[in-house]
């Protein structure tokens, strides 16, 4: 009944990405994304990161993250890399969700999906709105880290077959770590009609299980962990060591999540009224 | 191969507790046009829009070429002009078109040639690489239109094809729409009767969400052997008198105050010259007309009936 033809997702993806750059609500992101990195970049070049490498930041990174995070990134590898891995995966959530907010929601509010349903599935289209979203981010990280990825080689006094291997891993966490925050979206803009209500439903739905998450954790650490779960985030942990084989955890991770929230958004995206 | 294109069986969709459509059963007839007509409220566009997939039913069952409305084997067969439907802001309307013709399967010199091929067809060529937002409301409607011609689909669904048109873009489309009949099944939702009784040649009338009646228009128009006349005033009430010495004559109807309209109904036995009676016996009593249509305007009956 609905079945997913191949060459109509890769021309509705190839729709999407065209359209992206030239839409208001793509080139906004972009352009904060851009002018966001180049301010952060501005701020590394001078080698201000190899201080967090230094026992003093060293301190400062395990009380704010994680002891073992901060030995992990900070001792042998290149601290402008690790910095902006760290700032990257921090920002991950606020840009995602504002990245992949239309997926379908302003489609929807403005009818346009009417002139897609006599030529694609709505399957199709589902599937392509999610794909074109996660290419539109993956392409973003991918470019930032490869200009982290030169600053680094530039700054640091790190081996340059460290910094390149780290920055494949880099990259492929970041995009990981970016999915099941592009599932969620998937999920809030087919229950809207409008991409900033979207993003507002995306965040607002993040930082509710947040703050909840917090408060249920000063009495019952079991159950906020568990409820943690519902969040996107929750491979964070997995992928901020830097490490492959918490990489490969997250990576099989992943799926679930975005077959959870993918499978929820289509639930709705498949009955709802266009 | 199954001559019925559309099929609907006890087809119902509730808005919450409004029953926008309540247990409709219908059959389209391939290559017949046919005109989707009712007043405000009466279940019109609910009934085009479950038709076109963009409505869930609630109950019941839609089937589009012997296939389920959500089926991929009816995508490109279809077009739809839908009536609220909006193009993207950002992409001028031609380069809209060819990404449209791309998903119907066309490769992306095809599809810029069929762009150019259906805008043309509506007269809006100049258009190509403008942006929608420097249209206007006439010509956005044109880019509709056009998106609906595209490829060769069995059935192509019009929700108000010539709304906001002006006369002369009006009948260019409406020929447009006439030449697409004689190969597709055309079904068009239209508040404009006249455009119905131009194009369709069936009828299907709701009210109150059912389906009050689908038949041939010109059953509906010439059931009774009739002449309509639009008049330069409002007729006598008791015009109907000057046609006592007219045997011939069954009935007088006289449209609403202010419609300069009256119908004369008469038998036909086929050897008396009964219409050019009636236009002499009205002559004779100086009553003046503007107009004359044989049979009744479908836009009297259809108004007769939702009464």
């Amino acid at each position: 009944m609905n079945s997913l033809r191949l060459p109509t997702v890769i021309t509705l993806v190839r729709q999407d990405l065209y359209y992206a750059i030239r839409s208001a609500r793509g080139l906004l992101f972009l352009v904060f994304f851009a002018v966001f990195w180049l301010w952060l970049f501005s701020k590394l070049t001078g080698g201000a990161a190899q201080w967090l490498a230094n026992p003093e930041g060293n301190v400062l990174i395990g009380w704010l993250f994680d002891p073992k995070v901060a030995r992990s990134l900070f001792v042998d590898r290149s601290p402008t890399l690790s910095a902006f891995f760290l700032l990257a995966v921090s920002t991950v959530p606020v840009f995602v969700l504002f990245a992949a907010s239309d997926q379908t929601a302003n489609d929807i509010g403005s009818k346009y999906l009417r002139f897609l349903t006599p030529r694609c599935n709505r399957i199709e289209i589902f599937v392509a709105r999610f794909l074109g979203a996660t290419l539109l981010v993956a392409l973003a990280y991918i470019v930032i880290t490869a200009v982290a990825t030169v600053m680094a080689i530039v700054v640091d006094n790190t081996r340059f077959t460290t910094v390149l291997l780290d920055s494949v891993l880099v990259m492929l966490s970041l995009v990981v770590y970016a999915l099941p925050f592009i599932a969620l979206m998937s999920l809030c803009s087919v229950v809207v009609g409008s991409a900033g209500l979207s993003a507002l439903v995306g965040i607002s739905v993040y930082v509710v299980v947040l703050v909840i998450v917090a408060v249920i954790e000063i009495k019952m650490p079991q159950a906020a962990e568990w409820i943690s779960y519902l969040i996107p985030n929750a491979t964070k942990g997995l992928i901020i060591q830097l490490q492959w084989s918490q990489f490969m955890q997250a990576l099989m991770l992943v799926p679930l999540y975005v077959a959870f929230y993918g499978f929820m958004g289509w639930r709705i995206f498949s009955k709802r009224d266009i | 191969m199954s001559q019925n294109v559309i099929e609907t069986h006890n087809l119902s969709k509730h808005f919450g507790p409004v029953k926008a459509l309540d247990q409709v059963n219908l059959i389209v007839n391939k290559g017949t046009t046919t005109g989707l007509v009712g007043p405000n409220g009466a279940g019109k566009t609910t009934l085009f829009s479950l038709l076109c997939g963009f409505l869930k039913p609630t109950s019941g069952s839609i089937q589009v070429l012997g296939h389920h409305a959500d089926s991929a084997h009816i995508r490109g067969r279809i077009s739809i002009l839908p009536q609220d439907a909006t193009l993207l802001k950002s992409l001028p309307v031609g380069k809209q078109l060819s990404m449209l013709a791309e998903l119907q399967g066309m490769n992306k010199k095809a599809a810029q040639s069929e762009a150019v091929r259906v805008l043309k067809l509506v007269d809006l060529y100049q258009s190509f690489n403008q942006l929608p937002e420097r249209l206007s409301h006439g010509m956005l409607k044109r880019v509709a239109i056009a998106q609906a011609l595209m490829g060769e689909p069995e059935i192509i669904m019009l929700d108000e094809p010539t709304a906001g048109l002006d006369p002369n873009t009006s009948d260019a489309i409406k020929a447009v729409i006439r030449k697409l009949g004689q190969t597709s099944t055309i079904i068009i939702s239209s508040h404009n009767l006249e455009v119905i009784e131009d194009l369709c040649e069936k009828i299907i009338i709701l009210r109150k969400g059912q389906l009050h009646s689908h038949e041939m228009v010109a059953d509906l128009t010439s059931r009774t052997k009739a002449l309509t006349f639009k008049l330069d005033k409002d007729p006598e009430a008791n015009v109907a008198d000057i046609f006592k010495s007219l045997p011939l004559v069954t009935a007088v109807k006289l449209g609403q105050p202010g419609q300069h309209r009256m119908v004369v109904y008469f038998k036909d036995d086929g050897e008396s010259m009964a219409e050019i009676e009636i236009i002499k016996c009205m002559a004779v009593a100086g009553v003046t007309y503007r107009e004359m249509v044989r049979g009744e305007r479908l836009q009297d009956t259809v108004s007769d009936r939702m009464r």
